[in-house]
């Protein structure tokens, strides 16, 4: 299969995730059939939509956030872009975190869960790509 | 969120009926389970049958609740989670944290051989 590329824009809500999971997970399909790859690329996208929705929207819904998912024989990036508050200090790995801490491990989540996870700033929107090779 | 509530002797069992627990149903789960808890049950057994995601708002959630429990010398197991459940508890370092069991009877037993009334 050819490079292949498809966009996806959900509303700032936590109840859209489920549906985005299943999207993403048929998209995904259509290179790749290994279940233990589409848990990896359902949490870690899914760490990373939360993190949107609460950290850069701050749990308002109404705001956009888009999602591109570029298709390789090899590897599935996923391009999750949302035009609210800057999220690098949101990204900052969390160091000395209690062992039994309720919140904050996310971001540890996304950097195991993929083989690369890179963060811009790029004027008004945060751009976050996950990439899972296989 | 819909969780079914049964008791056997001391122990609550605690079965989610939702598919997941995740950031958008995560509080709710908490918040159920603390009234339980609240109300006198302290050793509960949470049954992730129906479960079939979840995320490290859910963990966080069944974090709260093993936390909450020594106060009141209770203890809390987990049965039935599945592997993708499993995965998170594992790359979290969680899996040492809790005791978790892999059918419902295993996870009774132990419960109730090791907790008082």
């Amino acid at each position: 299969m050819d490079e292949c590329e498809i966009k996806v824009s959900i509303e700032s809500k936590l109840s859209n995730l489920p549906l985005v999971r299943k999207t993403i997970r048929g998209i995904c399909s259509s290179v790749v059939q290994s279940e233990d790859i589409f848990q990896d690329i359902e949490l870690a996208m899914n760490e990373a939509l939360s993190n949107v929705i609460s950290h850069a929207y701050r749990n308002e819904p109404g705001h956009e956030i888009e999602i591109i998912v570029k298709l390789y024989p090899h590897e599935i990036a996923i391009e999750i872009i949302d035009f609210g508050k800057s999220a690098e200090a949101a990204l900052k790995p969390q160091k000395n975190l209690d062992p039994l801490a309720e919140t904050g491990r996310g971001l540890s989540l996304m950097y195991k869960l993929m083989n690369e996870v890179v963060y811009n700033r790029e004027k008004n929107k945060n751009v976050l790509v996950l990439r899972k090779t296989f | 969120m819909e969780i079914a509530f049964t008791k056997d002797g001391s122990v609550l069992l605690v079965k989610p009926q939702e598919k997941s627990i995740e950031a958008g149903n995560s509080r709710i789960f908490k918040s159920k389970i603390t009234e339980q808890i609240n109300k006198g049950n302290k050793n509960i057994l949470v049954n992730l049958s129906k479960v079939e995601f979840m995320d490290s708002s859910g963990i966080g959630g069944l974090i709260s609740i093993l936390k909450a429990l020594p106060s009141v010398q209770g203890k809390l197991a987990i049965c039935h989670a599945n592997d993708q459940i499993m995965k998170i508890f594992i790359l979290t370092g969680l899996d040492r944290a809790f005791e978790i069991f892999s059918n419902e009877v295993e996870a009774l037993n132990s419960l109730k051989t090791t907790t008082k009334p």
